[in-house]
């Protein structure tokens, strides 16, 4: 097992080393010089333009800019940016990532656990009325236009009913001369909810382990949510977590829509091909009531092959993501990155391209994990997924 | 079974957290657009603090002025700005120069032995914001540190060190606390002294100071926020979260404060400041409108503090300024003539439109054929119906532009002669008419023709398009590709691209349009040493109104801005004249007399449009002493230390 | 992936002679068209398809390039506006300031003044209304479907034949040439897809064809690989395959007159796949400016964007829902299409739809 562990690692650097590489090279293909955007100011001198040339070592030869480069990225020194000059690639990401991945984990986790049973449920009455219509929308869902459906939520939620902030992800007059930082307010709210998803995953097992009885699991459970609850309550920062998960509330629900569709559609295929299983037929059989069948026998048998593939999804996440923030105005990695993109600033663009290829490839390990957990066909093979 | 026992406990739990989100988001009410400020009155004062609130659309990247000047962002001079001094400044809105630490009008330089020098006096009642003095040594110590550590950008454009190549200023001296010596290599022209080293920002050395020495290279320095540094400016930037907001806050000491100045026609400026005993008319009289009053004002800073809210894009923040949410919107780049009309159409926001100060043009090639030859470039320039662009096409929100000074700069630009050269292009009856002259002009070149361009006589449209042109040394003339912005970066160059290419398509030959992302169209275009293009539609930002140098940067055959190929003896001639002049009348007849009607003549660029800046502002919050001025109020900060509290 | 262990069980029964290849297609074509929404699918894209067609002809016919041209094309309908302080009704008057900056600098309070009408909601004329530049939505409609169709083509004929092609050697060879596509396979899959294009769009042009054949290979060497080479390790396993290869045909013989016809409809579900994927990518590139082309559905939306108009919710319907709708609506109808060929691969599945 641990050899398998390695071997993936392994593999998993060569692949980050090959984005990388492939980065480097797309960049030296522009046939321009990445310094010009400073020349269209004509009242700069051209003193000025080859200092910039210099500062970024692009007087450099090729393979020695390259060194520098991969050197960089293992020391996490991605250069700076250019479109946000003076900042440091790295100290842009470090601001921008918990924005993006507090609002994509949560609305990932959201619709999957959504997903999962809509596609049960759509899948149990496949070829009904019911079914077709639900379908229809999830098949709506997962191929809509994102910007469009974001623009459309704006529309309905913030400007027809004013229910919800849009436009901003906090409120300055709220937040002007506040005695804590956005980052560190985000950074506290995802490790309340890590702490929360563990707890979950800690007493699923103990459930499914048959470790502590079913009253135990409650009673903790509800103390951890309390408890978790109660700390914030009193925190002093209490009311700047409010404010940013008020801001946050229209974007995680739209994007928990949009990935609600093919979570759904993935589930709902999955199970269909395990209605007609042995141990379908078997647990019917038995007695079993349809709704037990279906959530215990033919739901678990479907689950493998939807974490399989929703990891083939995580990119598409992301990318919902690039449109989104910049429709809501949140500014997380994706607006940063589109903007870095529009402008050519080459060193924040490929700075975050790589961040997404290491958060990505992160999540293929553990996603992978999770299936070699849940699978015990996969334990006993030595071969890998994939 | 057991899982139920689950499902409850999750439902439970979610439950609270709901009951625990609504609790806790009712304390503070959170609602979004319109909760005042949350801590009222740092000042202690009953009234509330008067907050001018301002959107923008692109965070900013730099913290110090350091960044700022060294290549950082229009966005951080919006901020910025007006948090430094310097010995002069350009006062808007008609760009006069005026002392600022400087207790005198500027002094013309004297030759000095070898070198040209000027010696200039300090008021000496100047104090940074923590009380110290401003002295003749933070002068010294901000043009060490841009020498020393080697700051670039616009640093190198103010400060000019010959060492570097970027100017004429050899050094800088105190002469006492409050006398500086600048001294320059050469006889200075207009575009060194006054307007770039009697400009130059001066930091304040006794913050900055240790900071410089303490540096272990550039990039330290740069990125060290600037809330805590004294300023000398009636703002002072306190603090910055990223992708939000910005504040900065007023300068109750700014030495400047209260002090009157009044703009006359006639290019004076009557200041005006009891307290500093400064009573005086600077600036050069043209003769007429001397008692013509075309701004008044008292500076403040009024506001107590200008909170900066971030959004995303234009869109959402011209939806933030109709709903009220923000008392001005600083527009950047401009708007699309949409959301301008979603500004006129709005309750409660007052629109105005000022003339900019930019340059849209089609540039050609001239180191290719057919661009190299006057005729080619003569029979486009008159083939394109630029009232036609602009009117029709962009529904009126261009204004075609036929020379190259953009009619809003009003001190430099030339009714008389402008007409002239406006009408030679302008003045056509219909298509048809302009149609047959730019063929007539081919013709005469010897151009031949498979299939010549025909009018309808009647209607005046065109009823067959030009093909297969033939040079007239008998060579086909090849296709063309025509570089313009995509719509998403630029709509209106965009649009402007495509019917250029329909109208150069006419005479005959195949014009592709090609739009080209930003970044990519530069890289194509703005390097003069490698030329990859035919023609390309572009746009120039024009710098510096009260002296247009930028005729010296784009045309002077040598010039590191010359993207065209154009190479003219008499024109550099006129132009290096233009640039050493110490006499603006000098300056100004040279520019009519000689390089516009020169470049009007040889054609490296046509002129086509100019778009005028459209910014709004709700004057139920907020108030200006003027609105009229070239590049708009955003262009000046949003006119932050001028800005009123309405009655 | 997990690809792998789930379609291993499941297409067994697939597998027949392929001497009866015709039958074999045919009913395919049977159980395919009860599928009512892959059916409905192939409606709109035989809709989208006769459009794209018809617009050349309708610009060579009734339509005048100077009007109807979907990038320079012009049509203003001015209305009569009366100059007003301020505005009680949008389509009847016109504020003072906007009047004398765009289309009088003398116009006073009270004048009546003939202003374009950009964007013009539908009518005879336009049926879908016109844009901000006064071009017609239709007409762009129209052409935009032709991009979209040469993208969704070029990315579509790169992912088939790149992915079925690696995955059938791969899975007939096997050894190291397998390994290494599977690699190779897990390389792409891993490769932010969108953010690449968008990151190398911003750097070097990208061209719709460039656009197509980039978003194919990703797709092609990524997951339609990984599916379609689980799917044909199935087949090569079958005594037929054994047989033909026992009689002496190659690598490539075999691959092409057995392995192939029974990859077609994974290949097929693929290739749907990408061409929404591609039309979703093209919408956001070119909402972005970052894509080198005049006209499509996504510059449709982009010029609407910049406008502000999507905060105006339904007020200029005209310029979001016709965009917004037609991609939406492509890459909805390419999945069911592609959703109804995966019904095909699974013969349990089938049965059950034919019983129905």
């Amino acid at each position: 097992m641990w050899r398998t562990i390695c071997v993936r690692l392994v593999q998993m650097a060569l692949v980050l080393w090959l984005l990388a590489t492939t980065v480097f090279v797309v960049i030296r293909l522009a046939p321009g010089d990445p310094t010009l955007h400073l020349a269209l100011d004509p009242s700069l001198p051209p003193a000025a333009r080859q200092l910039q040339v210099e500062r970024m070592g692009l007087d450099l030869p090729l393979w020695g800019q390259y060194v520098t480069y991969l050197g960089g990225l293992v020391t996490g020194d991605l250069g700076v940016s250019m479109h946000e000059y003076p900042r440091e690639v790295t100290d842009i990401i470090a601001e921008r990532l918990p924005r993006t991945v507090a609002l994509v984990v949560v609305a990932t986790v959201a619709a999957f656990a959504l997903g999962v049973v809509v596609g049960r449920w759509t899948a149990w009455r496949r070829d009904s009325h019911a079914d077709r219509t639900v379908t229809g929308l999830l098949v709506f869902a997962a191929t809509a236009f994102p910007p469009w459906v974001a623009y459309l939520m704006i529309w309905v939620f913030a400007y027809e009913l004013g229910w919800l902030p849009s436009g901003r992800f906090l409120t300055p007059e709220v937040w002007r001369d506040a005695p804590v930082t956005v980052s560190s307010v985000f950074l506290a709210l995802g490790a309340t909810a890590a702490l929360v998803a563990v707890g979950a995953v800690v007493a699923a097992l103990a459930r499914a382990r048959e470790l502590a009885t079913p009253r135990a699991v409650v009673v903790i459970s509800v103390t951890l949510v309390a408890g978790v609850l109660g700390v914030w309550a009193m925190h002093p920062a209490r009311h700047f977590a409010a404010d940013l998960l008020w801001h946050a509330m229209l974007p995680t629900v739209t994007l928990t829509l949009l990935t609600l569709g093919p979570a759904a559609l993935l589930m709902r295929s999955a199970m269909v091909t395990t209605t007609n299983t042995d141990t379908v037929l078997y647990a019917r059989a038995r007695g079993l009531g349809e709704r037990l069948v279906r959530n215990r026998h033919a739901a678990r048998l479907a689950l493998p092959p939807v974490i399989a593939a929703f990891a083939l999804n995580l990119a598409g996440v992301v990318t919902g993501s690039l449109v989104f923030e910049r429709v809501f105005s949140w500014p997380g990695l994706g607006t940063t990155f589109v903007d870095a993109a529009v402008a050519g600033d080459a060193p924040l663009a490929s700075g975050i391209i790589v961040t997404y290829g290491v958060v990505l490839v992160g999540m293929h390990l553990l996603l992978e994990g999770a299936q070699w957990a849940l699978d015990p066909r996969l334990r006993t093979s030595r071969v890998a997924a994939s | 079974m057991h899982y139920s026992w689950i499902r409850r406990a999750v439902v439970l739990a979610v439950a609270s957290a709901l009951l625990a989100a609504c609790s806790s988001s009712q304390t503070p009410p959170p609602s979004g657009s319109d909760a005042p400020p949350s801590e009222a009155g740092d000042a202690g004062g009953d009234a509330p603090p008067f907050v001018y609130e301002v959107g923008m659309f692109a965070d900013i990247a730099a913290e110090n002025w350091w960044a700022y000047l060294d290549d950082a962002d229009g966005w951080s001079g919006f901020v910025l700005d007006g948090s430094a001094c310097q010995l002069y400044e350009l006062t808007p809105p008609t760009s006069v120069v005026t002392p600022q630490l400087a207790a005198h009008d500027w002094p013309q330089p004297e030759r000095d032995g070898d070198v040209w020098a000027v010696e200039v006096d300090l008021a000496g009642d100047a104090t940074w914001s923590d009380g110290t003095s401003v002295t003749a040594a933070d002068m010294v110590f901000t043009w060490q540190t841009v020498n020393g550590l080697e700051l670039g950008g616009q640093w190198l454009s103010f400060y000019e060190p010959a060492a570097r190549e970027a100017g004429l200023v050899t050094a800088i001296e105190a002469l006492d606390e409050t006398s500086v010596r600048i001294e320059f290599a050469d006889e200075p022209g207009l575009g060194t002294w006054p307007m770039a080293v009697a400009l130059a920002p001066i930091m304040p050395e006794h913050h900055w100071g240790p900071i410089v020495d303490g540096a272990a290279d550039v990039s330290e320095l740069l990125t060290t926020s600037g809330a805590g540094s004294p300023v000398c400016g009636p703002y002072e930037f306190v603090e910055r979260e990223p992708g939000a907001f910005v504040r900065v806050v007023a300068n109750e000491d700014w030495f400047l404060a209260g002090t009157s100045y009044t703009h006359y026609a006639d290019g004076t400026v009557a200041v005006r400041n009891d307290a500093r005993s400064i009573d005086e008319r600077y600036g050069a009289s043209s003769g007429d409108g001397a008692d013509e009053v075309v701004a008044e004002y008292v500076t403040g800073p009024n506001a107590d503090e200008v909170l900066y809210t971030l959004y995303s894009d234009a869109a959402v923040a011209v939806g933030a300024l109709v709903d009220g949410e923000i008392a001005f919107l600083l527009t950047g780049p401009g708007l699309d003539p949409a959301a301008q009309d979603r500004l006129f159409d709005a309750e409660g926001v007052e629109v105005v439109a000022n003339p900019n100060y930019t340059l849209q043009f089609l540039g050609f090639n001239l180191e290719r054929a057919p661009m190299n030859d006057l005729a080619f470039r003569e029979a486009v320039a008159t083939v394109i119906d630029r009232e036609h662009i602009a009117q029709t096409v962009m529904g009126g929100a261009a204004l075609p532009l036929y020379t190259r000074m953009p009619s809003g700069n009003t001190a430099w630009f030339d009714d008389a002669v402008a007409e002239d050269i406006t009408s030679r292009w302008r003045d056509f009856p219909n298509y048809g008419a302009r149609l047959e002259r730019a063929v007539e002009i081919l013709r005469d070149a010897g151009y031949t023709w498979e299939v010549e361009p025909t009018v309808n006589g009647e209607t005046g449209d065109l009823s067959q398009r030009g093909a297969g042109l033939t040079a007239p040394d008998g060579t086909p003339v090849a296709d063309l590709e025509l570089l313009h912005p995509t719509a998403g970066y630029d709509a209106l160059r965009n649009t402007a691209g495509l019917f250029t290419a329909q109208f150069i398509g006419d005479l005959g030959v195949d014009v592709a349009a090609t739009p080209l992302p930003f970044g990519e169209l530069v890289s194509r275009v703005i390097d003069p040493s490698n030329l990859q293009y035919d023609m390309a539609i572009l746009g120039w930002g024009l710098g510096n109104p009260a002296l247009p140098t930028y005729y010296d940067m784009f045309w002077r055959s040598d010039a590191p801005l010359n993207i065209v190929g154009y190479a003219s003896d008499e024109y550099d001639d006129a132009v290096a004249r233009f640039m050493q002049t110490r006499d603006l009348a000098a300056a100004y007849d040279i520019l009519w007399n000689e390089l516009e009607p020169i470049l009007d003549a040889d054609l490296p660029y046509v002129p086509l449009f100019d778009t005028p800046v459209v910014e709004g502002y709700r004057p139920e919050e907020i108030t200006f002493p003027y609105t009229e001025v070239l590049g708009g109020l955003g262009n000046q900060g949003g006119l932050r230390a001028l800005v009123l509290a309405p009655e | 992936m997990g690809a792998g262990p789930a379609s291993a069980d499941v297409t067994r029964g697939c597998v027949m002679n392929p001497r009866v290849s015709a039958d074999l297609w045919r009913g395919r074509w049977v159980a395919f068209s009860r599928d009512r929404l892959a059916v409905s699918g192939v409606a709109i894209i035989v809709a989208f398809a006769l459009g794209a067609l018809l617009h050349p002809l309708l610009l060579a016919t009734v339509w005048d390039p100077a009007i109807y041209h979907p990038v320079t094309g012009n049509d203003p309908q001015p209305v009569a506006r009366t100059v007003v302080d301020t505005i009680t009704d949008r389509d009847t008057q016109i504020d003072v300031a906007r009047a004398r900056l765009r289309h009088d600098p003398q116009a006073q309070i009270g004048d009546v003044l003939d202003v374009p009408r950009q964007p013009a909601p539908p009518s005879l004329t336009h049926p879908l209304g016109t844009d901000p530049r006064g071009r017609d939505v239709l007409s762009q409609l129209l052409f935009g479907a032709r991009t979209a169709f040469a993208l969704g083509a070029v990315a579509a004929v790169t992912t088939v034949v790149l992915g079925t092609g690696l995955a059938a050697v791969a899975a007939v060879r096997g050894g190291w040439l397998a390994a290494l596509l599977l690699r190779l396979a897990d390389y792409v899959l891993l490769l932010p897809a969108i953010p690449f294009v968008i990151f190398a769009s911003a750097i070097v042009d990208v061209s719709i064809i460039a656009l197509g054949v980039v978003l194919g290979i990703t797709s092609g060497l990524g997951p339609t690989a990984i599916v379609l080479h689980a799917q044909a390790r199935t087949i090569v396993v079958q005594p037929f395959v054994d047989a033909a290869r026992l009689a002496g045909g190659g690598t490539w013989p075999v691959v092409r007159r057995h392995v192939m016809p029974h990859l077609a409809p994974v290949a097929l579900l693929s290739m749907m796949t990408t061409v929404a994927l591609a039309i979703g990518a093209e919408a956001i590139l070119s909402l972005f400016g970052l894509v080198e082309t005049s006209m499509s559905w996504g510059v449709m939306l982009g010029v609407a964007d910049a406008g502000g108009y999507f905060a105006d919710g339904i007020a200029a319907w005209w310029l979001l829902v016709p965009a917004g709708g037609a991609v939406t609506l492509l890459a909805g109808a390419s999945y069911l299409v592609g959703r109804g060929f995966d019904t095909l691969v699974d013969p349990r599945l089938r049965s059950v739809a034919v019983e129905r």
